[in-house]
């Protein structure tokens, strides 16, 4: 470091050199960059325990949503997926880019939870129906020790509703992920276009 | 034995400049040979060695100096440096000035064009305009300011203190538009380096180039690419033939391929230079120029055929739109001579009136510097869709060109045979006995005999016929009879004082022209924006302002939904925060119980929700 240094000060183009070394490793780094797409943890999460089902993916519930992409150029947010808008406008969904052919949305719930139900409000509910997904693969999933377990993996196939409920049955679940298949480019359906999703379940522990 | 060299500015040269930088003198040239004035000291006359480009080094003897044509790029000295140094920090100083004037931004595209796709390259999240949707940009400046934010980013920066780090990073890079333009100055003014120095602070202190140094605008980028590409090229053209390499134009066509990269417009300045080669005929000049913008060209291809699948993609999208198409005219038309009146004029005021007399003033030894500042200004003013920042690169150009006139005036004056006045100044006046080369003794020891008669007039000494020199004639002095400069070392000085001032004036023209400029545009917004970023409960927030009107995710520094302030979203309780600047807005918030009027930041008013709220994972305490 110390003969770096002498050089910068004494060699009548250190700084230079220095300057430069400094925007390519900057560059270096900026195109290595792979960056995942998710969303702050705002709230505290639910208490411990509490009856009845309840809407874990709620932001409100300190969910937090993890996706493969968002229409950055129309702000299709993902947190409007768990914003529990009753009548969002056509701009709070969460909407992916023609690009993204393996779209997907991960739910990060709080506590861990005993998972009965996904609930979806797809394109159908606000759109024109010819939108709305009808190939997509629900899991259910643990981490435990640095790993993620699948705990339950629900295909569906052939979905007509445009907010479908899914009964799953998934015990001690930290995350439910949502895999879609998309149409290809220039066809309904090349993009995902999801209002809300809520996973009803009870907590039962940390995560 | 040096020799005089046809060259285009029909100016001789002189050999190297040490003891002019010593005295600060000016280099004037006679019929007979040129001759060294100094405008503050007597040198003593010492032994220099002379460079031939012929023979090498050549000594001169006891006194004098060796004739020879330089190469302009040599000439330099310890009075330049100074003089150079103090343009760097005066330039330095007045950028810093409009740095921390301007809070905001003067357009959004510097975030949205550059800084908010290197934003989303990085984070995966950014408001991507149409342009990086439909591929009308290339990567390459966004990918140089995503390599800033990553610097930046190692120091903890993120938000608008990354904005403002990004903004200090082009005040300072902007400063090497000063060695540029001295570079050109000294090009096109002359072997003694006072055109540079008049270049140099003309640019440093020019208060429209020192507004725009911080924005980070591909216009911006390009003005420096492009003004070094010029200085490369004029200092080639002030070289004699035979002097330097064909390979000096590599650089040239590796600028002027940069510019163009960072800014498809500006191939408006490449003509100029292409052509010139042409009517030179210097064919491997011309050969290596091209290879270099081809090599510019290329990264391009490749960029874009990594980001957008396609070579070229974004050149060819960028042509369809604004010429096939002449898309950009849905963002407004003016008139065609907007560029002009309102730009230049508007600018200069009375000052253009100045620049244009000075240009006029012997205007064939720089017409090249003319020609590079009117044909990109003919060419951009033939678009409909004009803007002011456009026109960037053509301002060093204008402003050296101009002063250079009035040099160019102030050495014909100096030229000028006149009646020898007994009371000619001598004090001042001084100057140094050059000689032509002290081939023979008995040459030199006339010119000795004829230096020392001379100073006893107090008149100019003048310099032997080199030609005659190296013919073994006799010297030929320029006092022969009773002729002698009148216009000598107080007439210089006053004419380069005058020249000084008309410099001041045209930049105090133009400082008024440029404050009329929005100076802090859209910073109320921006600080509102930045606030908003660093409280910890901001779940979203709404502004009023069009999307592409704001700091974007850039200045956010977080993943946090943002959107017009609308009325259909305002009940959303994701978007807690808003921002409101106009008073209809502001008073409709007011009225509505669930929000607080939270600060006020310029014209920008910060509310937040009330109710429909969440609770916290930690308490929201207002951060400053």
């Amino acid at each position: 470091m110390r003969r770096i240094v002498e050089f910068i000060a004494r060699h009548p183009w250190g700084w230079t050199w220095l300057y430069l070394a400094l925007v390519v490793g900057g560059l270096l780094q900026f195109l290595g960059r792979r960056p995942t797409i998710q969303t702050e943890t705002y709230a505290v999460a639910p208490p411990l325990p509490e009856d009845g089902e309840i809407n874990l993916a709620s932001l409100y519930r300190g969910g937090s949503v993890w996706v493969s992409s968002f229409d950055t150029h129309h702000l299709h947010h993902p947190l409007y997926a768990i914003d529990e808008r009753a009548n969002p406008t056509l701009l709070e969904k969460w909407a992916t880019v023609q690009a993204d052919r393996e779209p997907w949305i991960e739910v990060r719930l709080a506590r861990r939870a005993d998972v009965h139900r996904v609930v979806l409000a797809l394109a159908g509910a606000r759109e024109d129906g010819v939108l709305t997904m009808i190939d997509y693969d629900i899991q259910c999933l643990r981490e435990e020790q640095g790993e993620v377990w699948l705990v339950r993996d629900l295909a569906i196939h052939g979905n007509r509703e445009s907010s479908p409920s899914h009964p799953l049955e998934c015990s001690a679940t930290d995350r439910v992920r949502i895999g879609f298949w998309v149409a290809p480019e220039g066809q309904p359906r090349d993009v995902v276009r999801l209002y809300e999703i809520q996973v009803l379940g009870e907590v039962v522990g940390d995560v | 034995m040096c020799e005089n060299r046809r060259n285009p500015h029909k100016q001789d040269y002189i050999g190297p400049a040490s003891d002019n930088a010593l005295t600060g003198g000016l280099v004037v040239s006679g019929p007979s040979g040129s001759r060294l004035v100094h405008l503050f000291r007597r040198s003593k006359p010492k032994e220099a060695m002379a460079r031939s480009p012929d023979s090498g080094p050549i000594s001169t003897g006891k006194e004098g100096r060796a004739e020879c044509p330089v190469d302009p790029s040599q000439a330099g000295g310890r009075g330049l440096a100074i003089g150079l140094a103090a343009a760097l920090l005066l330039g330095l100083a007045i950028r810093l000035v409009f740095f921390a004037i301007q809070r905001g931004m003067h357009h959004p595209d510097e975030v949205f064009q550059y800084l908010e796709p290197a934003t989303w390259r990085i984070h995966g999240y950014g408001w991507l305009s149409w342009e990086f949707v439909e591929g009308a940009r290339n990567w390459i400046l966004p990918g140089f300011y995503g390599a800033l934010m990553e610097v930046g980013s190692w120091a903890g920066l993120k938000g608008y203190s990354l904005y403002r780090f990004l903004q200090l990073h082009n005040v300072l890079v902007s400063l090497v538009l000063i060695p540029a333009a001295f570079r050109i100055g000294r090009a096109v003014g002359g072997k003694d380096g006072l055109g540079g120095l008049f270049a140099a602070f003309a640019v440093a202190l020019c208060p429209y180039l020192a507004f725009f140094a911080p924005h980070t605008l591909s216009e911006s980028a390009g003005l420096i690419l492009t003004t070094w590409a010029y200085a490369l090229w004029l200092e080639e053209v002030a070289r004699p033939r035979g002097t330097g390499g064909s390979l000096a134009a590599l650089p040239v066509g590796l600028l002027l391929g940069a510019a163009v990269v960072v800014r498809y417009s500006l191939v408006v300045f490449v003509p100029l230079v292409l052509i010139d080669y042409l009517l030179r005929r210097r064919f491997r000049l011309l050969g290596w120029s091209v290879l270099g913008m081809a090599c510019a060209a290329a990264v391009v291809g490749l960029v874009d055929w990594l980001t957008w699948g396609e070579p070229f993609h974004s050149a060819m999208e960028y042509y369809r739109f604004n010429v096939v198409e002449r898309g950009a005219e849905i963002y407004g038309v003016l008139p065609r001579g907007y560029y002009l009146n309102d730009v230049l004029i508007g600018r200069l005021g009375v000052g253009a009136v100045l620049l244009g007399l000075g240009m006029a003033l012997f205007f064939w030894r720089h017409w090249r510097l003319i020609a590079a500042w009117v044909l990109p200004l003919i060419a951009l003013s033939l678009m409909k869709h004009k803007e002011e920042r456009f026109l960037l690169s053509i301002w060093p150009f204008l402003l050296i060109s101009g002063v250079n006139g009035y040099l160019a005036f102030i050495r014909w004056l100096a030229e000028r045979p006149w009646k020898h006045s007994p009371k000619t100044s001598s004090s001042l006046a001084l100057c140094q006995r050059d000689s032509m080369i002290a081939h023979g003794g008995q040459t030199g020891d006339r010119q000795e005999e004829e230096s020392t008669r001379n100073s006893q007039r107090g008149a100019m000494v003048s310099d032997s016929d080199p030609k005659k020199d190296h013919e073994g004639g006799e010297s030929s002095s320029y006092l022969d009879g009773d002729r002698s400069v009148w216009f000598s070392g107080w007439g210089l000085r006053i004419g380069t004082g005058l020249v000084g001032l008309v410099l001041v004036a045209v930049l105090a023209f133009n400082l008024h022209g440029t404050s009329r400029l929005e100076l802090d545009s859209f910073a109320d917004l921006f600080q509102a924006q930045a606030w908003v970023s660093r409280q910890a409960d901001a779940t979203g927030v709404l502004l009023d302002e069009p999307l592409n009107i704001n700091g974007g995710f850039t200045l956010l520094g977080r993943n946090l939904p943002f959107w017009r302030l609308q009325f259909d979203l305002v009940d959303n309780p994701v978007f807690n925060y808003l921002v409101a600047q106009q008073p209809n807005i502001v008073r409709a918030l007011r009225r509505r119980r669930a929000f607080t009027e939270l600060r006020q930041i310029g014209s920008a008013i910060v509310f937040r929700r009330n109710t429909g709220g969440i609770e916290l994972s930690r308490q929201p305490e207002l951060l400053p």
